[in-house]
């Protein structure tokens, strides 16, 4: 028991260094710097949008229209036109004062979308003629933000169209409401996630759901690589330097030298784990602060889209086998290579089982995939890594616990290759070289 | 004398090559006992199978009495081995790694100080004990791992070159502490390329070759059956024959 823990400590020692622990900090940092970044947008969506109006008409429809506009959450500002007014002007220069003045103005004031209702708007509505509006749009990138905008003038003309054909409907039809006569079907939407369903469009859930679940697996699939790579180098090193001849010689269990190894792999393993929990608790919590709650997130823990104790256990445990799978192939191929540099070439059969669940889970839904694809699928462990999240939300306990089970088989039987080789002289006299000849021991 | 360790007709084969063949000898208590012989020769291998880390195509070694396979964890408590070229673990200090390793050849908190103060003052290295591993020069390295062998004074110490990458002095003092150590009773195997080194240390010979071993003696006694002035000339002829 002494020598055990004196090995466990010295690979502890040896592999929670700061070069483990800091890519780990700096991960939960990038967690929670996404998080309220984006909790931020969204906030800044729901917050009362800028807009610049130019009333050039002046009648009483084209100030009722922006009167609704300011009732649906915009925030108008208005560009008198009367100084623009220069006497003996033409028509035509008087509309090019009106549009530069119009411009100037909305980048001064750093206002995004702007609109002119030209003269006559009022007059021509009144007899039922489609009017025009001129529409400014000052972009200043292509990203997240640009998007916005366009919503805002989406959103800005939408509630004057609906305005406007409420008022005309409402003349022509002669009583009733015109919104009835608008859209005669009233959807109602629900969605069902196994046994729960709730009331909500399936736009909003997946919008929901994606908001959290896109990050998940690149950072997942770095930490797994990084872990991994580490692992096997260390037993590489240990080869390459020989202190791993000294210690086989020395008298302790060779069990103990796997097992004190596993345990620090283990170590590292669940600090990842642990870090990768809090950031991505720090992630949503970011987030939940731009949704606030409200119907969307009533529907959504009806749903269970809500990540109980209970279901982050789940996650933490998928997650810890995932990546204890990963450490233990990493042993059995760290004691293939000669040397640390050796390990980069090893390591590939590795990424490649990493790399094939992470792709096909994003471009395939399993449950359509052909059986091939989907044996597949389930034969590697990391899919269950890749799809704990997913497989809460969506309470596939099965799948979740049949994960489980196979990743610590998995696990198991690498471990116990391990244990074959270090037990044996292979741990000294196996070598791989890639384009060199294969030597075995005979 | 008793016999530390009894090497017969060991064996050992890469594949088709023959690392080792058929190597007999002993080695006893008080003994320091040198392999010779041209690089690739097959010192390090049989040298690692006594060490346990390398298990034998053929043949046995014992040391007292216990069996190098079948037995090796009893083994492994009588032997203390230095590879040839061996690092260590670069994130530890010197006397970390002492610690490290002292904890590892006994549960017993006085004989592990004991070690750790006997390494410490093997290594030589003074205040540099408190600095990384991966400060030290790799004569320092060296002397840090010779210490870390003998601290537990061993019944058979196995040494894989031990003087290889050394200054003069410091390879004098080393091979002046390997004296010291057999003189109070450890058997040494030990393996080296500087003849001098042989001749100074070392009570009997073996000069291996291609994996078999061509002679067996005193530095006297071959220089005398060569007709030789010194060890190098003996070497010379023994590796020309085959
Ligand atoms: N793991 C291995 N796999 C295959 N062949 C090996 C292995 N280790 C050693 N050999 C071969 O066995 C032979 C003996 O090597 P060994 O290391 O025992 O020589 P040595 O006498 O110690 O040489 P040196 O003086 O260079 O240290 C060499 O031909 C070597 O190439
Ligand atoms: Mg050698």
């Amino acid at each position: 028991m002494h020598k055990l823990l004196t090995l466990i400590k010295k690979e502890i020692r040896e592999m929670v260094t700061w070069q483990v622990l800091v890519p780990a900090l700096v991960m939960v940092g990038l967690f929670m710097f996404i998080g309220n970044v984006l909790g931020k947008e969204q906030a800044k969506a729901k917050a009362p949008q800028e807009v610049l109006v130019v009333n050039n008409d002046n009648s009483t429809t084209s100030r009722a229209m922006i009167e609704v506009l300011k009732k649906s959450n915009f925030k108008v500002n208005e560009l008198g036109v009367a100084p623009l007014m220069v006497e003996g002007a033409t028509a035509k220069e008087r509309d090019k004062a009106i549009a530069d003045a119009t411009i100037s103005q909305a980048k001064e004031k750093n206002i995004s979308v702007a609109m002119i209702i030209p003269a006559g708007f009022g007059v021509g509505i009144d007899n039922f003629k489609p009017q025009k509006i001129e529409t400014f749009t000052v972009m200043k990138n292509f990203n997240f933000q640009s998007s916005q905008t366009k919503a805002i003038l989406d959103a800005a003309v939408a509630s004057f169209n609906n305005f406007l054909s409420d008022q005309m409907i409402s003349k022509k039809a002669g009583g009733g409401v015109p919104a009835d006569y608008k859209n005669p079907i009233v959807r109602a939407d629900t969605v069902i996630i196994g046994e729960r369903q709730a009331a909500v469009s399936p736009g909003q859930v997946i919008g929901f759901v994606q908001g959290q679940a896109t990050f998940v697996p690149i950072i997942l699939f770095v930490i797994i690589t990084l872990a991994a790579t580490m692992i096997a180098t260390a037993v590489a090193t240990e080869k390459e330097n020989k202190t791993l001849e000294t210690l086989l010689t020395a008298p302790v269990d060779r069990r103990h030298i796997i097992i004190a190894k596993m345990a620090g792999a283990s170590t590292v393993a669940l600090i990842m784990a642990g870090v990768y929990i809090l950031g991505f608790g720090y992630y949503l919590k970011g987030l939940g602060a731009g949704v606030g709650g409200g119907q969307l997130g009533e529907a959504a823990a009806q749903l269970g889209l809500v990540i109980t104790p209970s279901g982050y256990a789940l996650i933490g445990i998928t997650l810890f086998l995932g990546i204890l799978c990963a450490l233990s192939m990493a042993t059995v191929i760290g004691s293939f290579a000669q040397d640390a540099k050796g390990v980069q070439g090893l390591i590939s059969p590795l990424m490649i089982l990493l790399m094939i669940p992470y792709l096909l889970l994003l471009l395939v839904d399993i449950s359509t995939a052909s059986p091939m694809l989907k044996y597949l699928i389930y034969a590697i462990p990391f899919s269950y890594t890749f799809m704990a999240i997913q497989n809460v939300f969506l309470q596939n306990y099965q799948l979740l616990a049949f994960g489980i089970a196979y990743s610590f088989l998995f696990f198991t039987v690498f471990v116990l290759i391990a244990g074959k080789i270090f037990s044996s002289d292979k741990i000294i006299t196996l070598k791989l070289n890639f384009g060199r000849k294969r030597k075995q021991v005979g | 004398m008793p016999t530390v360790l009894e090497v017969k007709n060991l064996s050992k084969n890469y594949g088709q090559l023959a690392a080792a063949q058929e190597v007999s000898f002993s080695v006893s208590e008080n003994e320091i006992f040198a392999l010779i012989g041209p690089n690739g020769a097959g010192k390090s291998t049989t040298i690692r199978m006594i060490a346990t880390i390398l298990s034998p195509s053929a043949g046995t070694a014992e040391v007292l009495g216990y069996d190098v396979t079948k037995e090796a964890n009893q083994v492994r408590e009588l032997i203390s081995y230095l590879p040839e070229e061996a690092g260590a673990y670069k994130t530890l200090t010197g006397k970390q790694y002492l610690e490290f390793m002292a904890n590892l050849y006994s549960n017993d908190k006085k004989i592990i100080t004991e070690y750790i103060n006997r390494g410490a003052e093997l290594a030589g290295l003074g205040e540099r004990l408190k600095d990384k591993i991966n400060t030290y020069s790799k004569g320092m390295t060296r002397k840090l791992l010779l210490a870390r062998t003998l601290m537990i004074k061993p019944k058979l110490a196995i040494l894989d070159e031990p003087t290889s990458g050394l200054d003069m002095i410091n390879a004098m003092e080393i091979r002046k502490i390997i004296r010291e150590f057999s003189r109070q009773g450890m058997a040494v195997l030990l393996s080296s390329h500087n003849m001098l080194e042989i001749e100074f240390l070392s009570d009997r010979v073996a000069i291996i070759d291609k994996g078999k071993i061509h002679e067996i003696g005193t530095s006297v006694e071959l220089k005398a059956k060569y007709n030789a002035k010194n060890l190098e000339e003996v070497f010379v002829q023994a590796t020309r024959q085959v």
